[in-house]
């Protein structure tokens, strides 16, 4: 049984950390750290597991965390994760970080997306950002894992293939991608923008462009496509509480076929149980939807092509909460840990929501 | 009796005891064929019918 303690356990993504670790066959969770909720009963900020744990929230000590557990995961803010987290690593624990702080490979990059000097570059060499679908075997060896943001995974999913099979000739340059993502995304802190009455019914654009994802994007798949890759990301705050629905645009140099493009993504995941493709014929969900994936750590992944103009259409829709962040993030402590990544994140999606 | 789905290349498991005119659907996009003709073990499918769903456009 492996230990698991939890950094910043009361916000949205701890809170499904909990939900999966105390629920999985070989982990413990021995720490759930809230400076605000020290002391209190797990249950009462996440009412969803009254009855499922008796934990109490404990003080944000990273030592005692250091003492009690094998791996630490990290829901911290951006900007709070780099200040806790190298303490942890340099004690040789295992860590998955899901904030920013160790996603971006280039130190140069954080002053550019975030604001700030890296304090400790030495660091970012050693970080894996885990895309298990696509770094399987980096992830099975690492110490020190990122997990990608909840949109950035979900549009990486359903680009990766088409930047890896050279022969559509994907225009690096002009990659749009478009995320509509529910409430959750934006955390629990409120504020009035997330104010019922303000949030209700919206389709808001709050970030048109310049999102900070579009960095890890640009990592994944430069690497993928052996050069630079330009990304423009627009994001879109929808009715919904979890889900995220990514929309990818991407131009291609000639005529692209239908039957290669299904080849292009059966060849990149066979074998990953966890990314689905769905371009159906029938029924009403003939293309992802975040409605088929919530609750679960599926990443549903189709396509389009407008031939007139050699665009080709990528959508993926996930549940930002589950293969968005915290189930990225457990499949990627089991790939750590020599274990089957599917272990405790079998649960199928609910359906109807 | 397999042959593959011309629509998205997955394969097509048609029942041994299909008839001709049976309707088979493909596992992974659910586009239907129609069973044309059966001879010698071998199957030949045509696109079964469809009805256009009217979205708006």
């Amino acid at each position: 049984m492996v230990r698991v303690g939890i950094l910043g356990a009361s916000g949205y993504i701890g809170g499904e950390l909990l939900r999966l670790l105390l629920q999985h066959p070989d982990a413990e969770v021995t720490a759930a750290t809230s400076r605000r909720h020290a002391g209190e009963y797990v249950f009462r900020v996440h009412p969803n597991l009254r009855g499922v744990t008796e934990l109490k929230f404990s003080p944000d000590d990273a030592s005692k965390v250091v003492e009690s557990s094998d791996v630490v995961f990290a829901a911290l803010p951006h900007g709070e994760s780099v200040k806790a987290v190298p303490r942890i690593a340099d004690a040789g624990l295992r860590v998955v970080d899901l904030s920013a702080d160790f996603r971006l490979g280039d130190k140069g990059q954080y002053p550019v997306w975030y604001g700030y000097e890296h304090p400790r570059p030495d660091l970012l060499e050693k970080f894996v950002l885990s895309v298990p679908e696509i770094n399987r075997d980096q992830v099975r060896g690492a110490r020190l894992v990122s997990s990608p943001g909840c949109m950035a995974i979900t549009a990486i999913l359903a680009l990766a293939p088409l930047f890896r099979e050279r022969s559509f000739g994907v225009d690096r340059d002009h990659v749009v991608v478009d995320a509509k993502v529910g409430s959750s995304g934006a955390g629990g802190k409120p504020s009035l923008a997330t104010h019922f009455s303000e949030r209700y019914s919206v389709v808001r654009p709050y970030k048109p462009a310049g999102h900070r994802h579009s960095a890890e994007v640009e990592q994944v798949l430069a690497a993928m496509a052996g050069e630079r890759v330009k990304v423009s990301m627009s994001a879109h705050a929808v009715n919904m509480v979890r889900g995220i629905l990514v929309t990818s645009h991407v131009f291609t140099a000639g005529p692209v076929k239908a039957l290669d493009v299904w080849k292009a993504y059966r060849s990149m995941y066979a074998g990953s149980y966890f990314v689905r493709l769905v371009r159906d014929k029938q029924g009403p969900f003939k293309l992802p939807d975040p409605k088929l994936v919530v609750g679960s750590n599926f990443c549903d992944v189709g396509f389009e092509i407008e031939e007139r103009t050699g665009r080709l259409v990528a959508l993926s829709a996930t549940d930002n909460l589950v293969k968005g962040a915290a189930g990225n993030a457990v499949q990627s402590m089991n790939l750590m840990l020599g274990h089957d990544e599917k272990e405790g994140l079998t649960m199928a999606p609910l359906h109807p929501v | 009796m397999n042959t593959s789905c011309t629509e998205c290349g997955a394969e097509l498991a048609v029942p041994n005891d299909a008839i001709v005119g049976e309707i088979v659907s493909c596992k992974d996009c659910s586009t239907e064929y129609e069973v044309a003709e059966i001879s010698n073990g071998n199957v030949l499918l045509k696109p079964a019918e469809q009805v256009g769903e009217d979205w708006g456009e």
